[in-house]
């Protein structure tokens, strides 16, 4: 257990290095050059050569790859990811500042899934083939195919243009979170449903589920509480894929809607090649989702005491 | 149930491979199907509600929406397909050197897929389009740069499998190379339970080139590819919405019938391949 543990830390560092590294390299050969574009975007004007020089030397832009890469690497150990070129704050803090918000449109998201799928989806397993059970194949397959950019645009058009019932944009009050929310959560609540629905089949086809039955125990009893826990451990693995899914939604999510999340900024610097918070977020991003994943191992393998003892043998 | 399954599993096949035949055929004959060309500026007609002329409706440089979309279907399936066969090409390779030799080599290999895999897929693409530019080989780019990634993981399960078999001792005491029997006997085997994940996978890259688009990151302007249109057409969502509505019908429909296309394969395939895919 511990051996694992230590094993998968080390190979997240690895990757976190890896991450750094090729994040760094890509947005060293890209073209364009950002003391152009920033200057541009601060100023309005065409910059002169002169300036250009003068903020690359300021922002150390002109030295030789591996001096840059170095640096960046000495000042990522003492715990700073540098300064946007956009705004001139720290990336650390331009991403704290922001991820309350993404965090909220997540976590939101995240319960909606399971209060909506993850009934659905045991219902449609106790009973297999039945029209609710086609039913639900649909609509699930339908949520996976639908582009939730599109979504978004049309849920703002119904509920906010033509019913008047909700803000489209901006951030603050609960009103504003249901769109944004409803759009991330459909995508991963239909998977999530079918996840459920397979892994709850294969449990009540066990022997201990017949013996429940024998044994006289009500049905609702029966799946819900002893076939229910076992369904659940696979669940929990693709929650850490999910959280993936989570991310890469709200990039898209949130520049549709204006949310004022990490995602947003992300994009907004992509357009700015705002260098230093590129690296930075896809760092984050990426640490973000090897600890999840990480943690989700370790749940895994408190919650189904099977892989514990075949881990220790 | 395993019965009940293919049944169902041969309805959904057949429901997606009409769908996705009909998009093909709109692809293919795009030039005698739609009724005026994609790129016709008029401005005169622009942002007209669908009505008899224009079947839905003009946009905002008055260009024939539905034209536009039949158009489009050669980019958005194009360009898919364009992604997943090297994805699934360049998988298959990897994977089957990687099963096949395995040691040093299949250790090198996998330890670089997990460390691929680790990456949140879609931000990494966003990035890598981002940084070098939008332009349709650098969407291409970002989305082969994982996208290989899960083709080797499961090539290689499948191809561990495959090796053990009877038939493939067999091809080694006939004398056949390496290179013989992982091009004659272990690609071959290894392709069918492949192509489920192929047909699935065209869905997710269907959606990535239309969100890539839509940001502006992907496939550019005044091309009638779906996200892109999506991209012109956002300014003007409130005042007329209808120039919104059949680009995104167009993709939903499309990444919905390859879903049900792969969903049935999937069904249909045996059980023990089933199994390797997990799936």
């Amino acid at each position: 257990m511990r051996r694992l543990l230590i094993q998968r830390l080390v190979s997240a560092v690895f990757v976190m290095l890896i991450a750094s590294f090729l994040s760094f390299l890509l947005l060293f050969y890209a073209p364009g050059n950002p003391a152009e574009t920033i200057i541009r975007q601060q100023s309005g004007l065409d910059p002169t050569y002169a300036e250009i020089e003068l903020f690359m030397k300021r922002h150390d832009l002109n030295r030789p790859f591996l001096v840059q890469c170095l640096q960046w690497l000495y000042l990522l150990t003492h715990g700073k990811l540098g300064v946007s070129l956009r705004t001139g704050e720290p990336v650390l803090e331009e991403f704290t500042a922001r991820f309350g918000a993404t965090f909220q449109l997540a976590v939101a998201a995240m319960a909606l899934s399971v209060i909506i799928g993850l009934p659905i989806g045991v219902f449609a397993a106790t009973k297999p083939n039945s029209l609710f059970d086609h039913i639900i194949r649909v609509v699930s397959l339908a949520g996976v195919s639908i582009p939730e950019f599109w979504l978004g645009l049309m849920l703002m058009l119904c509920f906010s243009l033509a019913l008047g019932w909700l803000p489209c944009f901006g951030h603050g009050t609960v009103r504003h979170l249901v769109l944004p929310m409803i759009t991330l959560a459909v995508g991963i609540t239909a998977s999530l449903m079918r996840f459920v629905r397979t892994s709850m089949l294969e449990v009540l086809n066990l022997d201990y589920i017949k013996t429940a039955k024998a044994k006289g125990l009500r049905e609702v009893v029966i799946v819900w509480k002893h076939a229910l826990k076992n369904a659940l451990i696979p669940v929990v693995t693709i929650l850490g894929t999910q959280v993936g899914h989570l991310l890469a939604g709200a990039v898209i999510v949130e520049t549709v809607f204006s949310w004022p999340g990490i995602g947003k900024f992300f994009v907004d610097s992509i357009y700015a090649r705002d260098y230093p918070v590129i690296q930075g977020f896809v760092l984050i991003i990426a640490a973000i989702y090897v600890l999840v994943n990480l943690l989700v191992d370790i749940l895994y393998v408190y919650l189904d005491p099977r892989v514990r003892y075949e881990g220790r043998s | 149930m395993y019965i009940l399954e293919v049944t169902r599993g041969k309805k959904m096949l057949l429901t997606g491979s009409i769908l996705i035949f009909g998009f093909m055929a709109l692809a293919v004959f795009a030039p005698f199907i739609a009724p005026y060309d994609p790129d016709d500026v008029k401005v005169e007609e622009r942002l007209l509600p669908p009505g008899e002329h224009h079947l839905m409706g003009t946009d905002g440089f008055g260009r024939d929406i539905f034209s536009r979309v039949v158009f489009g279907t050669r980019y958005s399936l194009f360009l898919a397909l364009v992604v997943v066969s090297i994805n699934l090409l360049l998988g298959l390779m990897i994977g089957s050197i990687a099963g096949y030799f395995g040691g040093l080599i299949d250790e090198l290999i996998m330890r670089i897929v997990d460390i691929l895999l680790a990456f949140p897929n879609i931000i990494l693409a966003l990035c890598i389009v981002g940084v070098l530019g939008p332009s349709v080989q650098n969407l291409i780019l970002a989305l082969v740069a994982l996208g290989w990634v899960g083709y080797t993981r499961v090539s290689r399960g499948l191809v561990l499998s495959i090796k053990e078999q009877g038939f493939i001792g067999a091809a080694k005491a006939l004398g056949g190379s390496n290179m013989y029997i992982i091009m004659r006997h272990i690609i071959p085997n290894a392709f069918p339970p492949l192509l489920v994940l192929a047909t699935l996978h065209v869905s997710h890259t269907i959606l990535s080139i239309a969100a890539l688009s839509f940001l502006g990151l992907g496939v550019q302007a005044p091309t009638p590819e779906w996200g892109a249109m999506l991209s012109e057409g956002k300014q003007f969502i409130f005042t007329h919405p209808h120039v919104m509505i059949s680009p995104g019908l167009a993709i939903t429909l499309s990444v919905l019938s390859f879903n049900l296309l792969g969903e049935g394969l999937r069904d249909v395939l045996d059980p023990r391949a089933r199994e390797v895919l997990n799936v």
